[in-house]
């Protein structure tokens, strides 16, 4: 019913938001040889497909250039990855017990979690990219499907 | 006769007769599509300003419930009642035993036992003809009984939605042809709040005052950028999402803030919902359904084949207690007379048992349950036979009972909406129990 509050609060919101793992911003943001200037363009151009104005560059260079030297947690000192185990499957055949019934529930929470973000950027510095990301994609520039 | 009040079944002969008689209609100057004054239908609207749409999945068994008969035996194959019948406080109407606090209210409800479609195999399929009246059709999108009363009444107050879910967000329960502002807010369970509404658990204060402060300079930007006209219609609906994510409108999830005693009269997470459709009607939402029992946490839900039976009595019993108290919740706060409940499934079950002693579905006859709305209640409507098979007094068809809803509600049961340049009746051709309207 209401795009911009499925986008903002909605798990496919808590889902893209969150610099994971494989998530492409965080690769972008691992590159060693980027300029504040080339991070702000490239997220500029994957969710609004433009470049930033001066103004809008300006208001991003003031929430990122704080840390962005030192955002990368060297390799050595990373904590390990959250993985989480499987779970036994579920079908046609068995979906009526009530095991079956948790296990799809338990699927269903962590699926609504969406995977955990990347232990490879400061978390102090990586949150404040993915409130950049969440302003961008709220924006009432982004694609609206009425 | 077959036991519908669908008399209305468009054949050959009958689209002829009508067709003639449209013809002749337009010779005489009256326009199409309009009834001739002096014909037009005119039926008692009701006195309820908002509706809880409580939606038993699965298919509930009538003949345990609402129209109990002789007692059945699920091991030696005798069919019948599952559960001894009660007496309730309208005399010679009984109910199942698992249903004694509703027994008590019985004179603020009404059991339509004689409810009646053709839709039983799949349940999907019959879902959506509870839900919107009619058949799927490859051409059409019919709108949902919720979406149908938001589009024509709206919200009661200002500032909230007109039309909440709890339960799963599905097609059947949408807008169809009325479109999207006729749609719902939905939550899947209390804890969770409203999909999209409720912020993240992980995003703090300080992160979410960050992220509406760049948002706001992105909405400026935006504006500059492509122009005020060609975001207007997100902006709004930013705005309104912004607005009622807020704590204005999130505080009525706060269950927290009612009476311990109250909530536990209420029962489990079911009674809970029912707590927060009373919450959501004294802030102006005019329809919220209500489902019970989503994941079928006793394996099968009400769809009780087999083994399902064995605990089908925690099921009404949960039913039991928390529509008596909504009831009287409702009548505490002075709102039983303008809320009409509808318990609603999407067919019935056959007092005869399967195999496994369950029971299988039967949309023949089947019990869909009116309660409070100022309706004129008389514990129970129609007369089913012994086998709880076949109406064999006041049959309501589909269209009648979604007729009896709106007329309550305030709305025209023979309206004609209009899907693009399309007429589309807003029942299939219902007539309102009259009766029970006054």
């Amino acid at each position: 019913m209401r795009q911009p509050a499925i986008v903002g609060n909605g798990s496919l919101g808590v889902w893209v938001t969150t610099l994971s793992e494989d998530h492409a911003l965080t690769a972008l943001a691992l590159q060693p040889d980027l300029s504040l200037d080339e991070l702000i363009d490239g997220v500029f151009l994957r969710v609004l497909t433009r470049r930033p104005n001066a103004e809008e560059r300006g208001i991003y260079t003031e929430l990122l250039k704080e840390g962005f030297a030192g955002r990368i947690v060297p390799e050595d000192k990373r904590p390990p990855r959250i993985r989480r185990g499987p779970l036994k499957h579920v079908s046609w055949s068995n979906h009526l017990s009530e095991e079956a019934n948790r296990i799809k529930i338990e699927l269903e929470k962590r699926a609504r979690e969406g995977d955990p973000p990347t232990v490879a950027l400061r978390a102090g510095w990586r949150e404040r990219l993915e409130d950049m990301l969440w302003s961008l994609m709220n924006s009432p520039e982004f694609v609206h499907l009425p | 006769m077959k036991p519908s009040a669908d008399l209305h079944t468009m054949n050959r002969r009958h689209f002829l007769q009508s067709a003639g008689g449209l013809a002749l209609a337009g010779a005489s100057g009256v326009a199409f599509g309009k009834e001739p004054a002096a014909q037009a239908i005119r039926f008692p609207k009701g006195k309820a300003e908002h509706c809880v749409h409580i939606w038993l999945g699965g298919g509930a068994a009538q003949v345990d419930t609402w129209d109990p008969k002789r007692l059945g035996d699920a091991k030696a194959k005798k069919s019948g009642s599952y559960y001894p019948a009660i007496e309730t406080a309208v005399p010679g109407v009984k109910v199942c035993e698992h249903l004694k606090q509703c027994a008590k209210s019985m004179e603020y409800i009404t059991a339509v036992r004689t409810v009646n479609h053709d839709v039983i195999d799949e349940h999907a399929a019959a879902s959506n003809r509870m839900h919107t009246g009619r058949n799927v059709s490859g051409t059409t999108v019919y709108p949902s009984l919720g979406s149908i009363v938001a589009a024509e009444r709206g919200a009661v107050a200002e500032g909230v939605p007109a039309y909440v879910v709890i339960g799963y967000p599905n097609f059947s329960r949408g807008p169809g042809f009325v479109g999207s502002k006729a749609g719902f807010l939905y939550l899947l369970d209390t804890e969770a709040g409203p999909a999209g509404l409720k912020r993240p658990d992980s995003i703090g204060g300080s992160r979410q005052s960050r992220r509406e402060a760049l948002l706001a300079r992105m909405r400026d930007s935006a504006r500059n950028v492509r122009g005020e006209a060609a975001i207007a219609g997100y902006d709004d609906a930013l705005e309104e999402s912004l607005r009622l994510s807020g704590p204005k409108f999130m505080e009525v999830f706060d269950l927290k803030s009612e009476k311990g005693d109250l909530r536990n009269s209420y029962g489990g997470e079911f009674g809970q919902r029912c707590l927060l459709a009373r919450r959501l009607i004294q802030r102006g939402v005019r329809f919220i359904e209500v489902s019970h029992n989503m994941n079928f946490v006793n394996g099968t839900g009400w769809d009780t084949h087999n083994a399902g039976q064995l605990k089908q009595h925690l099921l009404i019993q949960e039913l039991d207690k928390a529509m008596a108290t909504m009831i009287a919740d409702l009548k505490a706060h002075g709102l039983l007379d303008k809320t009409l409940i509808v318990v609603n499934t999407e067919f019935g079950r056959p007092s005869a048992f399967d195999g496994g002693g369950g029971r299988g579905h039967q949309g023949s006859a089947f019990s869909v349950v009116l309660a409070g709305g100022g309706l004129k209640h008389r514990g129970a409507w129609g007369v089913t036979d012994d086998e709880c098979k076949k109406a064999v007094e006041d049959p309501c068809g589909v269209p009648d009972l979604f007729a009896t809803v709106l007329a309550d509600l305030g709305i025209d049961p023979r309206k004609e909406l209009f899907d693009g340049d399309r007429p589309v009746p807003i029942t299939d051709q219902g007539t309102p129990l009259v009766k029970l309207l006054g």
